[in-house]
C-alpha cells in the first residue's frame, strides 16, 4: 500500500502541475539599450526562401527579438534550398554560394530554421523560430570573450570596399575565424505566405556576399590569452544592384573546434 | 520541492527493484535466466536519378541497424536496444545519425506490482494525452527515460504512475513529464464470473519545461486530462473517452493559449459473418508535446488515433490521412460481411466483402474579435464550439474490397476507393490543390505444388491532380518457406509534364531459414508519403540497391 501512496503522490502532483497564465500573454517589449559597454551579442543566421509559405513566421520572430535586444540582436537570412529557387512567379534571384554552401553544411531540411550563435540545444543545432528565443536569452547571460572592432572603408564611384575587424580577447580563447559578410534590408519582392502570395514583401538582412569566403579568416592560431588582439583587412567591389543605403556589414567570430559564434557586430555601410 | 520529491520516489523505485534481487544466487541468475532478442539492418546503396527526384548521396551507402538483446530471470527483466544509423536511410531523420545504445531499462514485476527504472513505452486509453511508443518505419521512438510503476491494489483495478523525459534521438527532451492513470474494471472486482465488462479510467499528465522566452510568457507546467469508459456486452462493444488540455502555447499551434480538448467515440458489433465498425472523433487544439519548441514528429506525447482505412495496396495507400491534432472532425464506418459457402453469390468457399466510409474536417473556428485573425500569436487564437465541423475538407475514402476464394488453389481480391486528400493541410504546402482519386485494384494468386505461390497484382490510380494517372503491375512468386522473389512497376503515365513520365520498377529476392531472413532489392521510388495509424512521415525519391537482414533468437 505504501506503493499506491507514491502513485497517488505522482497523480497529485501531475493533476496540480498546471499552470494557468492569465492576459497579457507575450512580455511587454523593454527594449535594451545599446551600450557602449563590450557585452556578449547574439548571430542569427536564418535559412528562409521566398517560395516558403511559413518562413515569414521566422522573420517576423527575428524583428521581435531584435525589437527586444537591439543591436545584441544580429540577423543574416540566408535564402537557399528548395524554397529558394526562381520562377516566373518569383523571379529575383536572392540564393548565394555562400548561402548554399551553409545550407548543405549545416543539413538544412526544414524552413525555416536558424543557428543561433550556431549553438546546439538538445544536440540540434538548426532551431526552429520557437527556439530563437530562449536560446538567445541564454547565450545573452554569458560574459564576452572577445571584443569587435569593426570599421569600413568605402569609395562609392569605385563601389570598392574595405574592412577592418579588429578582434581584442577578453578572455583565454582558442583558435578563431572571423567572417565579414554582406546584408541587405528593404527588399521588395514576392514572398508566399500562409495567405497566399505577397508581392509587396519586403525582405530584410538578405545575405549578399562574404568578404573573405564562406568560412572566413583565421587569426590567434592555436588560441590566445587575453588582452590579446589581432586584426584582419578584406576588400571587395560591391555590386551595382545593391542599394548602399540598405547595406549592413556583419562580423562575426566564431571557435573553430567548436564551431560557436562567440562574438558578432553589424554596421551600416551608410551612416 | 519537486525535484526531491523525484529523488525519493526514484530511490523507492530503485529498492523495490533490487531488493528482491538480493535473494537470488548469482549462478542461477545465469543458469535459470532466459535470453532473447532480435536483429535487423537494412543497407542501401543510392544511385543518382534527377528526373525522379532521388539526390545525390556522397556516402553512396547508408545503413539503419538495430538490436535488441532481453534477459529475464523469474519477475526481473532487464533489455538494451543497440542502434547505429550510418547516416540514416535517406528519407530518416539526419539527426538519427550515430551509434549507441539507445534503450535499456530493467524492471520487476509480481502480480501486484511492476516497476521499470530506464527506457520504457507507455500508454493512457486510446493515447490521447499520453502514449510513447516506437515505430522504425516512421522513424518513430519517443520512449521515457525516467521511472514507472504500476500497481494491481484489487482485482480489476490498475494504477499506473511515471515520471521521465523522452527520448529526441540521441539525447531527451527538454520537458519532464509526470503522469498518473488509473482503469477499473468494475465488473470483475464485483461480478467476476460476469461476461459483460465495463471498465472506466481516469488519467492526468503534466508537463513541466522552464520558461526563459523573452517574447511570451509561457506556462512552464501543462498538464492535460482524460477520461474514458469501454462497455463490453455479448456481440456489442462500445468505448468513450474525453480528454482536454490546459493552455499550451507551442511552435505548432502558432503560441496560442486556448484550451484544448478532444473526445473519441466507437462502437462495432460483431457475429458470425457480420462486422460493423463506427467511430467518431472531434479534436481541437490538442498536439501535446515534451517540447513547446518541437515540430513534425519530435517529442509527442499525446496521439490522436486514426479513423482512416489502413489500404495495403500501394497506390491506395498512395494519399494517406495524417491526424491533425490542431483540429479535425471525423467519422468512420466500417462494414465486413460474408457472404456464405455454397451460394449463388459467394460462391463453393464464400465472399467477403468490406465495405469503408471514413471522413474529416475542419473544426469550426470562429475569431474571437473582427480585428483579430483566427490563430494569432500571443493570443487564445480563436473559439470553436464543441462538436463543430468546418466547412474545409481533409479528407475522405470511400471504398469497398472483396476476397474470394475461386478454388482450392485461387484466389481473388478486388477493390475500388474514391478518395479527397487535402494536400495542403495534410502535407502543410497552402498552395497544393486537393488530390481527388480513383483507385482500382486486383489480385490473383494461384497456388500449386503445395508449396508455391504465384501472384499477380494490376492497380491503377486516376486523378487530375498532383503527378496525375498511375498505374501498377506486380509478379510474385513464393517458394515456401524458404524464398520469394517479387518484380513491381509503378508507371506515372499521367504526369502534366512528359519529361516526368517515369517508371518505378523494382526487384526483390527474400530468403528464410529459421530465424534469418535476408532479402535484397534494387529499384525506384517516387515520393510521398507514408502513414502508420494516422501518424506519418514523408518519404523521398530514391533509387537504390539494397540487401536486410533480420534475425530472432
Amino acid at each position: 500500500m505504501r506503493i499506491l501512496k507514491y502513485l497517488f503522490l505522482i497523480g497529485f502532483i501531475s493533476f496540480f502541475s498546471c499552470d494557468i497564465i492569465e492576459e497579457p500573454y507575450m512580455n511587454p517589449v523593454v527594449q535594451n539599450p545599446d551600450s557602449a559597454e563590450v557585452v556578449q551579442k547574439v548571430l542569427l543566421e536564418e535559412f528562409t526562401g521566398h517560395q516558403c509559405p511559413n518562413c515569414p513566421g521566422g522573420a517576423e520572430t527575428a524583428t521581435q527579438l531584435h525589437q527586444v535586444y537591439g543591436d545584441r540582436f544580429i540577423v543574416i537570412a540566408y535564402h537557399a534550398g528548395w524554397f529558394a529557387r526562381t520562377s516566373d512567379e518569383f523571379p529575383v534571384e536572392y540564393r548565394t554560394e555562400v548561402g548554399e554552401e551553409l545550407n548543405e553544411q549545416f543539413g538544412v531540411l526544414a524552413y525555416p530554421s536558424g543557428l543561433v550563435n550556431r549553438t546546439s540545444v538538445n544536440s540540434n543545432i538548426l532551431l526552429n523560430p520557437a527556439e530563437w528565443g530562449a536560446v538567445t536569452y541564454d547565450i545573452l547571460e554569458n560574459s564576452p570573450v572577445l571584443q569587435l572592432i569593426v570599421s569600413k572603408n568605402y569609395n562609392q564611384e569605385t563601389k570598392s570596399l574595405s574592412v577592418s575587424v579588429t578582434s581584442k580577447t577578453l578572455q583565454d580563447v582558442e583558435e578563431i575565424k572571423v567572417c565579414v559578410f554582406i546584408t541587405e534590408d528593404d527588399l521588395i519582392s514576392p514572398q508566399k505566405t500562409p495567405d497566399g502570395v505577397n508581392n509587396n514583401y519586403i525582405h530584410n538582412h538578405v545575405f549578399r556576399t562574404s568578404l573573405n569566403g564562406t568560412w572566413g579568416t583565421t587569426i590567434f592560431e592555436g588560441g590566445a590569452g587575453s588582452e590579446e588582439s589581432q586584426t584582419i583587412m578584406v576588400n571587395a567591389v560591391l555590386s551595382a544592384e545593391w542599394n548602399i543605403n540598405s547595406l549592413n556589414i556583419v562580423c562575426f567570430a566564431y571557435n573553430v573546434i567548436s564551431g560557436e559564434v562567440i562574438q558578432v557586430e553589424s554596421i551600416k555601410l551608410v551612416e | 520541492m519537486i525535484f526531491s520529491i523525484y529523488k525519493r520516489t526514484f530511490l523507492v523505485c530503485l529498492v523495490v527493484v533490487l531488493v528482491p534481487l538480493q535473494k537470488l544466487k548469482s549462478q542461477e541468475f545465469i543458469d535459470n535466466a532466459t535470453v532473447q532478442g532480435n536483429i535487423y539492418s537494412e543497407a542501401n546503396y543510392y544511385f543518382t536519378d534527377t528526373l525522379i527526384g532521388a539526390p545525390e548521396v556522397p556516402e553512396y551507402i547508408r545503413a539503419n541497424i538495430y538490436g535488441n538483446v532481453f534477459y529475464r530471470y523469474k519477475g526481473f527483466n532487464a533489455g538494451v536496444r543497440f542502434e547505429a544509423y550510418q547516416p540514416p536511410l535517406v528519407g530518416f531523420d539526419t539527426r538519427y545519425e550515430g551509434l549507441g545504445i539507445a534503450h535499456r531499462f530493467a524492471s520487476y514485476s509480481d502480480d501486484s506490482y511492476e516497476v521499470t527504472i530506464g527506457n520504457f513505452y507507455e500508454q493512457y486509453g486510446s493515447g490521447l494525452i499520453l502514449r510513447a511508443y516506437e515505430d522504425k518505419n516512421l522513424g518513430i521512438d519517443n520512449a521515457f527515460d525516467g521511472f514507472r510503476l504500476l500497481v494491481r491494489p484489487a482485482n480489476g483495478l490498475v494504477v499506473k504512475g511515471m515520471i521521465g523525459k523522452q527520448r529526441f534521438f540521441w539525447d531527451v527532451g527538454p520537458g519532464t513529464v509526470r503522469g498518473f492513470d488509473a482503469e477499473w474494471s468494475l465488473l470483475q472486482t464485483l461480478l467476476p464470473e460476469s461476461s459483460t465488462n465495463l471498465t472506466i479510467g481516469a488519467s492526468a499528465v503534466s508537463r513541466y519545461q522552464s520558461d526563459k522566452d523573452p517574447l511570451f510568457n509561457f506556462p512552464e507546467n501543462v498538464a492535460a486530462f482524460a477520461s474514458r469508459t469501454s462497455l463490453y456486452t455479448g456481440n456489442y462493444f462500445f468505448s468513450a473517452e474525453y480528454a482536454w488540455k490546459v493552455n499550451d502555447p507551442s511552435a505548432t499551434n502558432n503560441n496560442i493559449y486556448k484550451n484544448g480538448q478532444a473526445v473519441i467515440l466507437s462502437g462495432s458489433y460483431s457475429k458470425k459473418g457480420i462486422g460493423v465498425l463506427l467511430s467518431a472523433k472531434y479534436v481541437d487544439n490538442m498536439d501535446f508535446r515534451s517540447s513547446r519548441t518541437a515540430t513534425g514528429n519530435d517529442l509527442s506525447i499525446s496521439y490522436i488515433p486514426a479513423i482512416s482505412y489502413q489500404h495495403t495496396y500501394s497506390l491506395a495507400a498512395k494519399y494517406p490521412y495524417a491526424t491533425q491534432p490542431l483540429g479535425e472532425v471525423g467519422a468512420k464506418a466500417q462494414v465486413s460481411y460474408f457472404i456464405g459457402r455454397g451460394t449463388k453469390v459467394g460462391g463453393k468457399y464464400g465472399t467477403n466483402i468490406v465495405f469503408n466510409a471514413s471522413i474529416a474536417n475542419s473544426i469550426q473556428k470562429e475569431k474571437l474579435h473582427d480585428t483579430l485573425e483566427i490563430g494569432t500569436q500571443g493570443t487564445k487564437g480563436y473559439s470553436a464550439k464543441f462538436g463543430s465541423i468546418g466547412d474545409e475538407k481533409y479528407y475522405h475514402d470511400l471504398s469497398v474490397e472483396i476476397n474470394r476464394k475461386i478454388s482450392k488453389s485461387v484466389k481473388i481480391v478486388a477493390g475500388a476507393a474514391n478518395q479527397f486528400y487535402n494536400k495542403a493541410i495534410i502535407e502543410g504546402h497552402p498552395d497544393e490543390e486537393p488530390v481527388k482519386a480513383w483507385v482500382v485494384y486486383g489480385d490473383v494468386s494461384y497456388r500449386f505444388l503445395q508449396n508455391q505461390n504465384v501472384r499477380f497484382e494490376l492497380q491503377h490510380l486516376s486523378t487530375k491532380q498532383d503527378k496525375g494517372n498511375w498505374a501498377m503491375a506486380l509478379v510474385e512468386y513464393t517458394f515456401a518457406p524458404q524464398w520469394s522473389f517479387a518484380v513491381s512497376d509503378q508507371y506515372n503515365y499521367g504526369n502534366s509534364d512528359a519529361k516526368l513520365r517515369k517508371h518505378f520498377y523494382s526487384f526483390n529476392v527474400a530468403v528464410s531459414k529459421e530465424s534469418n531472413r535476408i532479402s535484397f532489392f534494387y529499384g525506384k521510388q517516387s515520393d510521398g508519403v507514408i502513414c502508420v495509424g494516422g501518424v506519418c512521415r514523408k518519404v523521398p525519391a530514391a533509387y537504390a540497391a539494397g540487401i536486410s537482414y533480420s534475425k530472432t533468437f
